[in-house]
C-alpha cells in the first residue's frame, strides 16, 4: 500500500514539476524547445512541412501560375520586390513589368551583420533566415537602403557594398520623405542592466525615426510618450482584457505628409502611425505635437496607412481574425477623416481571393491604379479603377512552394538605367 | 519520469487534464493569500494610518437623503436610506440566500455558494418606495419598501441599473449559450454581454447583444482587442448603460441614444436604439473607466479608474469630461495628496442638480461630495469595524420626499 502511495506520490510531484516547466521554462525547458526547433528544421528541409515564417504551399488559385504575368495595362515603371527567396534567402531585386531580372541584392543577415551585439539575447537571430527584409527604399545612386526586421538600417551599394548601418531594432517600414530624410518605426530599449549589457531588458518602447541617407539618426520619438502626452493612456493599456503588457501595441508603420497634400484634413508636419494590435491608426504633427485624429476599430490587424491626397487615407485592413466568421479577406479602405467616413476601394471576393493575415503593402500608383502585395500568398498583383487585374507576380520558389513577398514597390523606369539586365 | 514531466509541460501548456485542476487550485490559493496578505475577505479594505475616520462633513451640501450600496459586517449585502448625518431612515438587509435559495438559472461557475456569494451593484429607489437592484450576475430583484420581494428576474444581470424617463430599467445583462464558432468548440457555454431594457413589472422589453452591436457598425477591431475564450464576454467587460434624458439632446446627442462602457477595453460607446447602430467609440482618455454619464449636448464625464497606468507618485483616479464633438479630455477632479481619490475597480459618481458632483470611490470605502469650487462639503465612510472599511459600491443623492414613505 505504501508503495503505491510513494509511486503515486512521485507521479503527481514530477507531472506538478512537468507544469511548472512549462510554466516558467525550468531546466529542461530549453532542451525540449531547441529538439523542437531542430524537429522543425528537418520537416521544413525535407518538405514536409513549412515551419519557417515566410514559406507555404502555392494557395490552389494561384497554381500554373509563375513569374510575373502582364495581362492588361499596367502604370509603367519597374517592380522594386522583396521577397522570401530560395534556401532561406532574402532576396530584393528591380525588375521589369515582364519580370526581367535587372539586379538583385542576396541580403543574408549573417553576412551582413558581423555581429548582433546591439540585440538582446532572445532577439538575436541564430539561423537562416534569421530575420527578413521589411521596409526598403532604392535611391537615385542605385543603392538600398532596408531594414532587417528588428535588427537594424543598412545601406548597400548597386554593388552590393555595404555603405553603412545603423545598429537599432529599426522593422517594418522604410519611406523616402521630399526631404530626402529616412523614416523608419524603431524598438528602442529602455534599460539595459549595468554589467549584463544586451541581456533582456526590461522594458523596451516603440519609436519611430527620422535618418539621414548617410544613416545619421535626425530625430526620435518615442510613441508611448506621444500618446501619453495627448491623454491617450487608454490607448496603450487597451490589450489589458487580452492579457496583454502596454508595449505591445506592435507598431507598423510611420509615414510623414508630403507638403503637397496638406491643405483640407492635413498640414505640413503630419506623420501617419499604425499601431497594429490595438487595430488603431493616427495622425501626429510633429510641430503642433498634437495628435489630430484617432482611428481605432474600424480596421483588423492593418498595415501601411498612405496618405494619398488632401483629404483622404488609404490603409491594407487585413481582417485577420476578425471576431465574426464570413470575413475572411483582407481589403484596401480609403479614409476621410473630415467626414470620418469610409470607402472601400478594393477587398477580396469568391471569385479574386485576396487575403493576408500577416504583412501586406499597397501603392496608389499616379494613373489611379492600386499595387497590392499579399505577403503570405507569395503575390503582388495590381488592379486598375474598375477592378480588373492587370499586372501579377507570383514568387514561386519550389515545385510545390512559394515565398512570401513582403513588398513591391512601382518605381520609375529611369531606375533601370543603372542596372544591366540579367538574362 | 520523462514522459510525466513532458507530460506535465504540455498539459500545461494546452490544458490537458489534470491542468484545469491544478490552475483552478493555484487561483483559489491566489484568492486566499490576498484575503490572508490584508487578512480582509474581498469587499473590505483596512483602515490606514493616514485613512481619515471622521463620519459626516457639512458644509452647504444639496441636501437630500443618500441611497448607499454598501458591504456591510460579516459579508452582509446592505442597502440604505441615510439622511445626510447618515441617521438610518430605511435599511433592506439583501442575503442572496434568503431572497432567491431556489435560483436554478445560473451555470455552477456563477452560482453562489458561500456568503456573500455575490453583491449588489446596480440599485433604483422607486417612487413608491420599494427598491430594485441586481444581484451582480446573478439576477434582478424588486422588493417593497416593506421588505416583500414583488418579482425577480432570473437573468444575470450586472453593474449598473438605471430608470430612463419613460419608466422603463436598464442593466447590464450577461447571456449563457452553446458555443457557434468552431474556435470556442470545447466551451460547454459562452458568455454574451447584452444591454436589457426591463419595465418595472419586471418584463424584458429589449435586448441588444454588444458584439452583434459593435460588429454591425463596423468596428470590429475593438472585438479583435479580447481574446477568443469561453469567457469573452467577461473580458470585454460591459460595466455601464445609460440612456439619453430628453433635456440633453440639444447639441450632438440625439433622442434614443444610450451610453455603455467596456472596461477592459478603455472604451466607452453612444449608439442609438432606434437605429441599432454606434455612433460614437470613445478610446483612449481613460482606463478601466466605470460609470459614464451623459453632462450636457455635447459632453459626456466618466469615472476614469486609472489603474495607477500614468507614471505618478500615488495612484489616483479622476472625473474626466470628454466633448463628444471636439474629442478633448478634461480633468475635472482627481485624487491627490489633500485628496486621496483611487478606486481600481468599481466607482460611481452622480451630477446633482445645483451643479456639486458626489462620488464613490468603492475600494477606499468612501463618498464625497464636491462643489462647484472643488472643495469637499459631504463625505461619508463606510467603517465596519475598528480597522476597516467595507466597500461602498454606490452612493446616490434622491430627493428628501421619499423620507416621507418609510
Amino acid at each position: 500500500m505504501s508503495k503505491r502511495v510513494f509511486i503515486l506520490a512521485t507521479v503527481f510531484l514530477v507531472f506538478c514539476y512537468g507544469a511548472l516547466v512549462g510554466r516558467f521554462q525550468l531546466f529542461p525547458y530549453q532542451i525540449f524547445h531547441k529538439a523542437s526547433i531542430g524537429f522543425d528544421r528537418v520537416l521544413d528541409e525535407t518538405g514536409i512541412r513549412h515551419t519557417v515564417w515566410g514559406y507555404r504551399d502555392i494557395p490552389k488559385d494561384l497554381k500554373g501560375k509563375k513569374g510575373a504575368i502582364l495581362t492588361g495595362d499596367a502604370h509603367p515603371g519597374l517592380n522594386l520586390i522583396s521577397e522570401m527567396g530560395v534556401d532561406y534567402s532574402l532576396i530584393v531585386k528591380l525588375t521589369t513589368l515582364q519580370g526581367k531580372v535587372l539586379h538583385t541584392w542576396n541580403l543574408n543577415c549573417f553576412d551582413i551583420w558581423s555581429d548582433f551585439s546591439h540585440l538582446d539575447n532572445k532577439s538575436r537571430p541564430n539561423q537562416e533566415p534569421g530575420t527578413f527584409v521589411h521596409g526598403m527604399v532604392l535611391l537615385s545612386d542605385g543603392s538600398l537602403v532596408f531594414n532587417h526586421e528588428f535588427v537594424g538600417l543598412t545601406r548597400v551599394s548597386k554593388n552590393n557594398e555595404i555603405l553603412w548601418q545603423l545598429p537599432y531594432l529599426t522593422h517594418h517600414s522604410l519611406h523616402l520623405h521630399q526631404d530626402g530624410t529616412l523614416w523608419t518605426c524603431g524598438k528602442r530599449y529602455d534599460n539595459l542592466i549595468d554589467g549584463f549589457e544586451n541581456d533582456k531588458p526590461a522594458k523596451w518602447k516603440y519609436s519611430f525615426l527620422q535618418i539621414s541617407t548617410e544613416g545619421e539618426l535626425l530625430n526620435e520619438w518615442i510613441v508611448q510618450d506621444i500618446l501619453l502626452e495627448n491623454g491617450y493612456a487608454g490607448v496603450i493599456d487597451m490589450l489589458q482584457g487580452k492579457g496583454g503588457h502596454r508595449n505591445e501595441f506592435h507598431m507598423n508603420d510611420v509615414e510623414p505628409i508630403p507638403d503637397s497634400l496638406s491643405g483640407v484634413a492635413f498640414e505640413k508636419g503630419d506623420i501617419v502611425i499604425s499601431l497594429r494590435d490595438i487595430n488603431t491608426v493616427f495622425v501626429y504633427n510633429q510641430y503642433s505635437k498634437l495628435i489630430k485624429y484617432m482611428l481605432t476599430g474600424k480596421f483588423v490587424r492593418q498595415h501601411d496607412p498612405d496618405f494619398i491626397d488632401t483629404c483622404s487615407i488609404s490603409i491594407f485592413d487585413n481582417k485577420n481574425g476578425a471576431y465574426l466568421p464570413g470575413s475572411q479577406k483582407s481589403r484596401i479602405l480609403r479614409y476621410y477623416p473630415i467626414q470620418d467616413s469610409f470607402v472601400t476601394s478594393f477587398e477580396g471576393n469568391s471569385s479574386f481571393k485576396f487575403m493576408t493575415s500577416q504583412a501586406g503593402k499597397h501603392q496608389c500608383l499616379p494613373n489611379g491604379n492600386l499595387l497590392i502585395s499579399e505577403t503570405r500568398r507569395g503575390r503582388a498583383f495590381e488592379i486598375n479603377n474598375s477592378g480588373e487585374l492587370v499586372w501579377e507576380y507570383v514568387n514561386v520558389i519550389g515545385e510545390n512552394e512559394v515565398g512570401y513577398v513582403i513588398e513591391v514597390q512601382r518605381v520609375p523606369l529611369s531606375m533601370g538605367s543603372m542596372f544591366v539586365a540579367v538574362e | 519520469m520523462l514522459i510525466c514531466v513532458v507530460y506535465g509541460a504540455l498539459s500545461y501548456r494546452w490544458d490537458f487534464f489534470p491542468s484545469p485542476i491544478l490552475k483552478s487550485a493555484i487561483s483559489g490559493y491566489k484568492e486566499v493569500s490576498q484575503d490572508w496578505g490584508t487578512g480582509l475577505p474581498w469587499g473590505y479594505v483596512k483602515l490606514e494610518e493616514n485613512d481619515s475616520v471622521s463620519l459626516v462633513k457639512e458644509e452647504h451640501p444639496l441636501m437630500g437623503l443618500n441611497l448607499v450600496t454598501r458591504m456591510a459586517s460579516d459579508n452582509a449585502l446592505v442597502v440604505e436610506l441615510l439622511a445626510m448625518d447618515s441617521t438610518l431612515v430605511k435599511q433592506w438587509s439583501l442575503n442572496w440566500f434568503d431572497i432567491w435559495p431556489d435560483a436554478d438559472h445560473l451555470p455552477e461557475h456563477i452560482m453562489p455558494k458561500s456568503e456573500p456569494g455575490t453583491f449588489i451593484h446596480g440599485v433604483v429607489l422607486l417612487p413608491d418606495g420599494s427598491i430594485v437592484f441586481n444581484y451582480e450576475y446573478c439576477g434582478m430583484v424588486r422588493i417593497d419598501k416593506n421588505d416583500k420581494v414583488v418579482w425577480k428576474l432570473p437573468y444575470a444581470t450586472h453593474h449598473s441599473l438605471h430608470l430612463a424617463e419613460n419608466g422603463n430599467l436598464w442593466a447590464c445583462g450577461l447571456l449563457f449559450e452553446p458555443p457557434k464558432l468552431k474556435a470556442l468548440s470545447n466551451c460547454e457555454l459562452v458568455e454574451r454581454q447584452v444591454i436589457v431594457e426591463v419595465s418595472q413589472q419586471g418584463e424584458i422589453l429589449n435586448e441588444w447583444r454588444v458584439e452583434e452591436l459593435i460588429a454591425n457598425s463596423g468596428l470590429k477591431g475593438y472585438l479583435h482587442l479580447m481574446k477568443r475564450e469561453c469567457g469573452a464576454a467577461q473580458l470585454l467587460h460591459l460595466n455601464d448603460v445609460e440612456t439619453i434624458a430628453s433635456t440633453d439632446t440639444s447639441g450632438w446627442f440625439q433622442s434614443g441614444d444610450v451610453l455603455f462602457s467596456l472596461r477592459n477595453i478603455n472604451t466607452v460607446f453612444v449608439f442609438n436604439r432606434f437605429t441599432n447602430k454606434i455612433r460614437k467609440a470613445i478610446s483612449g482618455p481613460f482606463i478601466a473607466q466605470h460609470d459614464p454619464d451623459f453632462k450636457s449636448g455635447n459632453s459626456i464625464t466618466v469615472f476614469d479608474n486609472g489603474h495607477g497606468a500614468n507614471a505618478s507618485s500615488i495612484k489616483k483616479s479622476r472625473i474626466v469630461q470628454v466633448d463628444l464633438v471636439s474629442g478633448k479630455a478634461e480633468t475635472l477632479v482627481e485624487g491627490s495628496v489633500d485628496l486621496p481619490f483611487y478606486s481600481e475597480k468599481l466607482g460611481k459618481h452622480q451630477w446633482l442638480s445645483n451643479g456639486n458632483l458626489l462620488i464613490t470611490s468603492s475600494q477606499q470605502g468612501r463618498a464625497y461630495e464636491i462643489n462647484t469650487k472643488g472643495d469637499v462639503v459631504w463625505e461619508y465612510f463606510n467603517r465596519v469595524t475598528e480597522n476597516s472599511f467595507g466597500y461602498l459600491i454606490d452612493v446616490q443623492r434622491v430627493p428628501m420626499s421619499h423620507a416621507d414613505l418609510f
